[in-house]
């Protein structure tokens, strides 16, 4: 670049923020700015989306301690078959209780799983974290098998969808909301639904857990 | 409330357990040292170390601002300083009153506050001023039995409860920790637990190796072909070829290097974390344990206090305090060495008067040792008192169990094991010390639960010993693994009687259950699948019957499994305690391919399998394994020989096979089970064959249930007889051999195993 005096970069920079806009201009700022804000500044929580049977569910981040790989699942004497208590398998190096959340939540376990997908089933270990104890050992542990973990995902608590009236009020009624755009349009190619994932209330779910032990 | 207030009140709690912590350990030097006082060891080096713990306790309880504990430090700093100087002497009371104020200033620090305690705090200021007061010239009572707590003592509301009070004190020491201990044995569990998962992952990489090493035949056996090729090009001499030729061996060349370098590489990182992880392992373990004279400090004190409410004069001796004991073994034997120690003070010492007059010294000794010996940890109680004097095990045995006859014919070693049996006392004034026969059989109880064995021996009039041996560490368990249901149980190896592998013929059935004769003793078998009520859905369709023998006694069982896998060392890991108590089930554990394996509760599992039975349940093996897959065949006969003779023979093909004696034998089976085939003779006592045809064909359920007449009648008629009441086949003795029989028995039910659907 030429030498340019001092002064007239000044006036060239002062010519530039003071040029004629265009018409649309304002108005697409406008536009910009009179939409609802989303993206990744407005989201206040964050679920793990995760695939059993044909539906995707999601819990509450906070509660998952880890995604383990499969590993065989130990049945337990005097308890019969067919409940969702499987048994006990190995996570990590600890026994934990394995329950099946397709028993759990009456969900047809049996649906394929979309051709010329790689769908990983997967050991997810759900704690609830104990202040008391540190993050080291967790009060009460459970490994759920599942079909497929997607992965994290950010949403606002306001954007969050109430269930259908016949989903709030299945027994148990753990579906605390429904996370719309949840699973990945990648992910979700051929999956059944919207993309909407059915966020699961970390206390119920936890209770209903425990509740199977006794 | 403000941050800053916040974070002052948490800084000054902490302070208060260093304070407790530091009482504690001070506590513990004092207790130690006017024990020792007490015996006569008049020491400087132990009246100086004693008065700088009481000093130092009356420093710390004035940071924390405990009035109560610095005045109470501070009347025992000043006993210890007068004793320095000659002024007074420790002798039995005195230590008693120093004694006790050792627990009241413990019972302070571990209290929030100093509040209403000012009156017990003063009574016991009081009465260490008392001791300075006497002279020190004073003659010590030279047997201070009678002299309970000193009479300053008396208007202590503690002192009342002296016998009681002393034996909570092991405990008490250690709770002044400040570390809560449940969070030490938690984080210590997790440790172990991580340990052992990598070992687990260590053992994994031996696969990975071995599927290295076949990669590596593979590929030689690749480049031998290359060579072969190779060679016929060079054959062929095509310049062209040979030009491509040499310059994949030029890139061949070096792959077998390549593979080797990784092979090794991996070996020895193989060799590495697999030494790594075992010596994690073992450190983990090594921190579980403790020294075996730590955790009983608390009980030399106990028996001196005992001794002296009882009128004795007692101290006891450690011996292998520094022998490596784990925590959690030591802390379950608390109460039966507690109750181990006060029988020898109640029933092995005698009084002071009776020692003398027996020419031993006056004061009883007992000792409590610990070693190691063959891998197993060897605890020891033993005493210098009267002993126990075997004919009045003798003369209390037959008056409780045995009848007179028995029990005069007892070994020492059985009338030794009578002690531990519930309820069985000698003494026949029971106190509140022991006596009430629940002593013995509570210390036999504690040591079994730990898989361990417990044995008494006496000499009368020279003492009594009991010993204890226990597996160094529940952390670590050698245990028997087995299938069932297709799934790995472990049995503790110290619970397993026996394993047996026998043929499914050798079983025999008595009423509808099976047993195996075993040294001449009947044992009673029973399906782990069906006692742990598990669907076993796949089953055993072998003839070899694996058996585990547990139990004892009454109690003894043959538990069948599907198949043995081996003996192995598992680290054990108690379950998650969201579980609760698992029916059956003691703990849990993983595999060397860390699959879960669940650990079974041999007491537990006996007393399941009583219940079972006496709900009336038959938790027969055979009929669970084979419901619907085997057929079934009962003999009916009153001869024990042909009963026996074709009983082998068709469980020999593979059939199952019951035996009745007669007729009303035969059909109480038939109508208690499912059978395929009835095999019966005619003549026979209470109801005939005939009689017993007839009954099955107006039976609806039974009617149709093939029934073949073998009869050493062979006339025409008796045959007619037969197939008039409605036999499907008639087979006369005297022709009678095993081929026919068994051509009989396949043309009416075929094979024994049911092929495709039944």
């Amino acid at each position: 670049m030429s030498a340019l005096k001092p002064g007239s970069i000044a006036s060239s920079i002062r010519n530039s923020l003071s040029r004629p806009v265009d018409a649309d201009y304002g108005e697409d700022w406008a536009r910009e700015l009179a939409r609802p804000a989303s993206g990744a500044g407005s989201t206040d929580a964050a679920a793990m989306v995760f695939r059993v049977g044909a539906e995707w569910l999601a819990v509450p981040l906070a509660l998952v301690a880890s995604v383990a790989p499969v590993a065989p699942v130990h049945r337990l004497p005097h308890r019969g078959g067919g409940g969702p208590l499987l048994g006990i398998v190995a996570a990590g190096g600890r026994l934990l209780p394995a329950v099946s959340l397709a028993r759990l939540l009456e969900i047809d376990a049996g649906a394929a799983v979309p051709a010329g997908r790689h769908a990983f089933a997967r050991l997810l270990v759900l704690a609830e974290s104990d202040p008391q104890r540190g993050t080291g050992r967790s009060a009460g542990a459970f490994a759920l098998p599942v079909d497929e973990v997607q992965g994290v995902v950010r949403y606002a608590g306001a954007a969050l969808l109430p269930p259908a009236a016949t989903v709030g009020r299945a027994p148990p009624p753990l579906v605390s909301g429904v996370l719309a755009d949840a699973v990945r349009a990648a992910g979700g190619n051929g999956v059944a639904g919207n993309g909407a994932a059915g966020l699961l209330d970390a206390g119920l779910l936890m209770t209903a857990l425990k509740g199977l032990l006794r | 409330m403000s941050l800053d207030h916040m974070s002052g009140d948490l800084s000054s709690f902490s302070m208060l357990d260093l304070f407790r912590m530091e009482a504690g350990e001070q506590a513990r030097v004092l207790t130690d040292g006017l024990l020792q006082l007490e015996r006569g060891a008049a020491d400087p080096v132990l009246l100086e170390a004693m008065m700088r713990a009481a000093h130092s306790i009356k420093g710390a309880a004035a940071i924390v601002d405990r009035q109560a504990v610095v005045g109470l430090a501070h009347a025992m700093e000043d006993v210890f300083v007068a004793a320095q100087q000659g002024r007074t002497t420790v002798d039995a009371g005195a230590a008693d009153t120093l004694l006790d104020s050792v627990d009241l200033m413990q019972r302070l620090a571990g209290a929030d506050d100093d509040a209403g305690t000012d009156a017990a705090v003063q009574a016991r200021i009081d009465a260490l001023a008392a001791l300075l007061a006497r002279p020190a010239a004073a003659p010590a009572a030279p047997a201070p039995v009678a002299a309970a707590p000193g009479p300053a003592a008396l208007p202590q509301p503690e002192a009342p409860a002296a016998a009681p009070a002393p034996a909570d004190k092991p405990s008490t020491g250690a709770e002044a920790a400040p570390v809560p201990a449940s969070a030490l044995v938690a984080a210590s569990d997790e440790l172990l637990t991580l340990a052992s998962q990598a070992r687990v992952h260590a053992g994994q990489l031996r696969p990975w190796l071995d599927f290295m090493q076949r990669y590596k035949r593979q590929q030689r056996s690749v480049l031998g072909a290359l060579d072969q090729l190779h060679e016929a090009i060079v054959a062929a001499n095509d310049p062209r070829l040979l030009e491509l030729a040499l310059a994949l061996r030029e890139r061949v060349q070096p792959l077998p290097g390549f593979l080797l370098r990784s092979i090794r590489d991996a070996e020895n990182y193989e060799r590495q974390a697999s030494n790594v992880s075992a010596r994690l392992a073992d450190e983990v373990l090594a921190l579980r344990m403790c020294r075996f004279g730590d955790g009983v400090h608390g009980l030399p004190r106990m028996v001196r206090d005992l001794g002296r409410s009882l009128g004795k004069d007692a101290q006891l001796v450690i011996e292998g305090s520094a022998t490596l004991v784990e925590r959690a073994v030591l802390a379950r034997m608390e109460a039966p060495l507690n109750q181990l120690l006060r029988n020898a003070i109640d029933h092995g010492l005698e009084t002071p008067a009776e020692r003398s007059a027996a020419g031993k010294p006056a004061t009883g000794t007992i000792v409590l040792s610990a070693r190691h010996r063959g891998g197993m940890l060897v605890m020891e109680v033993r005493d210098d008192g009267r002993g126990v004097d075997p004919e009045r095990i003798r003369q209390a045995a037959a008056r409780r169990t045995a009848t007179p006859a028995i029990a005069a014919e007892l070994s020492l070693d059985e009338l030794m094991e009578f002690l531990f049996l519930p309820g069985f006392s000698l003494k026949e004034t029971p106190n509140a010390i022991s006596g009430r026969g629940v002593g013995m059989d509570v210390v036999h109880e504690a040591v079994q639960r730990q898989n361990g064995t417990v044995r008494a021996e006496s000499t009368p009039g020279a003492g009594f010993r009991t010993l204890i041996t226990l597996p160094l560490t529940q952390s670590v368990m050698r245990a028997l693994v087995v299938e069932v249901a297709g799934e790995a149980y472990a049995m503790p190896i110290t619970r397993v009687e026996h394993v047996l592998r026998l043929q499914r013929s050798e079983a025999r059935t008595l009423s509808g259950r099976e047993y195996v004769d075993l040294d001449g003793v009947h044992l009673g078998l029973v399906a782990a699948s069906q006692v742990l009520e598990l669907d076993d859905a796949a089953g055993t369709r072998d003839d070899t019957l694996s058996v585990v023998v547990v139990g004892a006694g009454a109690e003894r069982y043959g538990l069948v499994v599907d198949a043995i896998v081996g003996e192995q060392s598992l680290t054990v890991q108690p379950l998650e305690p969201v579980f609760g108590k698992l029916r059956d089930i003691a703990a849990g554990a993983l595999l060397e391919d860390g699959a879960p394996v669940l650990i079974i509760d041999v007491p537990d599992l006996l007393v399941s399998i009583g219940r079972l039975l006496d709900q009336g349940a038959s938790l027969q093996p055979a009929r669970a394994a084979e419901a619907g897959s085997v057929r079934r065949v009962l003999v009916v006969d009153d001869s024990l020989t042909v009963r026996e003779m074709q009983r082998k023979l068709l469980a020999g093909h593979g059939y199952r096979v019951e035996v009745a004696l007669d007729g009303i034998d035969g059909w109480n089976n038939l109508r208690a089970g499912e059978y395929d085939l009835v095999i019966t003779d005619i003549d026979m006592p209470r109801l005939d064959g005939i009689g017993l045809l007839e009954r099955i064909r107006h039976d609806p359920r039974l009617q149709r249930l093939p029934v073949m007449i073998v009869s050493y009648k062979d006339r025409p008629e008796d045959r007619a007889r037969g197939m008039e009441a409605g036999a499907d086949y008639y087979l006369a003795k005297g022709s009678f051999h095993d081929a026919t029989l068994l051509e009989a028995v396949l043309d009416l039910i075929g094979p024994a195993y049911h092929r495709g659907t039944s």
